[in-house]
C-alpha cells in the first residue's frame, strides 16, 4: 500500500512546498544548502507518489482481470456457490476508489525533472560554490503542453468527412535557468529549453474506420555558459578550441571571456527527464580545454 | 578530504573521527553512518560504495530503496558521482592547493594544479550579462 506512504510524505511537506508542487513555477535566490533542504522532501515524495500511482494502476488492472474471470465464474458456479456474486461485485467496485486515488495523486505530482535533474544539478554545482554563495534558479515544471507555451498550431483539414486531418502544434518550454558564481570566480549559466512538437492525425483506415493517432517529439536544448576571468584563465582563441567545432561560441569582454556550449537531445517521451550528465559533460569540456592565466603567460 | 567537483580544494574543518573503510580522519561534515554499520564512513568511500551498489542493480528508479533516496539527494552522492566521472577519463579536476604525495587520494596524474600566480582577485571583472548570451547574437 504505497499510496499511504505517498500521502504521509505529502502531508509532511510545508505549505510552501505544497504550493510549489501546485503551480511548479518559481524563481529562487538561495544557497545550495537552502535549495536542497527545500527540494529534497519533494523529491522523496515525488518518487513515492510515482510508485504509488504505478501500484494503483497494477491494482486496477488486476481487479479488472479478476472481475472478468469472476463474471465467467458467476455463469458457471453461481447456482452452486452464491457467494461468488458479491465477491466479484466487491472486486469490481474496488476499481473505482483506486482510480480516484490515482487521479488525486496525479493532481499533486510534479515532473520527474525535479528529482532526477534539478536536485542533482544543484547538489553538484553547490560543490563548487562558496557556502554562502546564492544560486539564482528559475524553474517552470508546470507542464509542457500548456496553451500559454504554444508557439504555433497548424491545421491541415481537407474538409468535412475528408481525411486525413492533421494538427501540428509546437510548444516552447524554457523550464530551467541557473546562474551562480563558482569558487574560481567564474560565472555560470545553465539553461534548458524544451521544444515540443505534437502531431495529431485523424485518418480513415483500410477497413473504413476513423482512427486517431497522436505523436509527440521533445527537443531538449541544453546550453552551458561560463564567463571566465582573464586574470585567472588564459584567453582562448577559436583556433585553440577547434575540437569543439561549431558547438562552441566565444565572446570576449574587457575582463572575462564567455564560453557557450550547447547540445540538443531528442526524445519521443514527453515525460522523459534530462540526465544531469549532459550538463556536467558540457561544463567539463569547457574546463578541460582552458588553461590558467599563469601557465600560458598571459 | 577534498571538497568540490570541477575544482577540488582542501576541507578546512578539523578532523574528528576516522573512516571505517579507509582509516583517514575527517570532519563531521564529511562523515556519514552507513546503514547496517555503526561506524562512520567518509563521503568518498560511501559514495563509491553506493555508486557500485546502484550500478549492480537495475537502473530503474523504482529499484532505489529509502536509504538510497537519502543518499541520492545528499552531498554523499556527489562524491560517488565525481569518483565515477573522474575515473571515466573525461575530466581532470582543477586543484587549489599543493599536492600531498603521501596523504592525498589524488596524485598529480589525477588533477591539474591551479598556479597560485593565476589566483589574483579581480573585483572589477565585468558582470555576467545573461541577456548578452552569445547564442543570441
Amino acid at each position: 500500500m504505497k499510496f499511504l506512504g505517498a500521502i504521509s510524505k505529502y502531508q509532511k511537506l510545508s505549505p510552501e512546498q505544497r504550493s510549489f508542487i501546485g503551480n511548479a513555477q518559481r524563481k529562487f535566490c538561495s544557497t545550495p544548502a537552502e535549495l536542497l533542504e527545500f527540494f529534497k522532501p519533494m523529491a522523496v515524495y515525488d518518487k513515492s507518489c510515482d510508485e504509488a500511482r504505478a501500484q494503483l494502476l497494477n491494482f486496477v488492472i488486476l481487479c479488472g482481470v479478476l472481475s472478468f474471470l469472476g463474471l465467467i465464474a458467476i455463469g458457471v458456479l453461481s447456482e452452486d456457490m452464491p457467494m461468488v456474486i458479491p465477491i466479484v461485485g466487491i472486486i469490481f467496485l474496488m476499481i473505482f476508489p483506486a482510480l480516484i486515488l490515482r487521479w488525486r495523486l496525479g493532481r499533486v505530482d510534479i515532473h520527474n525533472n525535479l528529482r532526477e535533474f534539478v536536485v542533482p544539478m544543484v547538489n553538484l554545482i553547490g560543490q563548487d560554490t562558496a557556502a554562502e554563495q546564492k544560486i539564482n534558479l528559475e524553474l517552470d515544471l508546470s507542464g509542457k503542453k500548456l496553451e500559454g507555451k504554444l508557439r504555433t498550431r497548424t491545421k491541415d483539414d481537407p474538409g468535412w468527412l475528408a481525411y486525413p486531418k492533421t494538427t501540428t502544434s509546437i510548444y516552447d518550454d524554457p523550464w530551467f535557468r541557473m546562474t551562480t558564481d563558482l569558487v574560481d570566480g567564474s560565472k555560470l549559466m545553465l539553461t534548458i529549453d524544451d521544444q515540443i512538437t505534437t502531431i495529431d492525425r485523424t485518418y480513415k483506415s483500410i477497413s473504413g474506420k476513423i482512427k486517431s493517432k497522436s505523436k509527440a517529439k521533445v527537443k531538449h536544448m541544453i546550453r552551458a555558459s561560463l564567463a571566465l576571468k582573464h586574470k585567472k584563465y588564459a584567453i582562448a582563441s577559436q583556433n585553440d578550441l577547434q575540437s569543439f567545432g561549431h558547438e562552441l561560441k566565444l565572446k570576449d569582454g574587457a575582463n572575462r571571456q564567455v564560453f557557450c556550449l550547447k547540445q540538443t537531445v531528442k526524445t519521443d517521451d514527453i515525460d522523459a527527464f534530462v540526465d544531469p550528465q549532459l550538463c556536467v559533460a558540457l561544463l567539463g569540456r569547457i574546463f578541460m580545454n582552458v588553461q590558467p592565466a599563469g601557465q600560458k603567460g598571459s | 578530504m577534498k571538497r568540490g567537483f570541477f575544482f577540488l580544494r582542501d576541507c578546512d574543518h578539523p578532523a574528528h573521527q576516522s573512516c571505517a573503510s579507509c582509516g583517514k580522519a575527517f570532519c563531521n561534515e564529511h562523515l556519514r553512518i552507513k546503514p547496517g554499520a555503526s561506524a562512520p564512513f567518509c563521503l568518498d568511500c560511501l559514495g563509491k560504495t553506493m555508486q557500485q551498489t546502484n550500478q549492480n542493480k537495475d537502473k530503474k528508479v523504482s529499484t532505489r530503496d529509502d536509504y538510497y533516496d537519502d543518499y541520492y539527494y545528499d552531498t554523499a552522492w556527489c562524491y560517488g558521482y565525481r569518483s565515477n566521472y573522474y575515473t571515466s577519463g573525461s575530466y581532470k579536476p582543477w586543484y587549489f592547493g599543493t599536492v600531498d604525495a603521501d596523504g592525498s587520494e589524488f596524485n598529480d596524474q589525477d588533477i591539474r594544479v591551479f598556479e597560485p600566480s593565476a589566483e589574483i582577485e579581480d573585483p572589477d571583472a565585468e558582470a555576467f550579462d545573461p541577456d548578452a548570451n552569445v547564442f543570441d547574437s
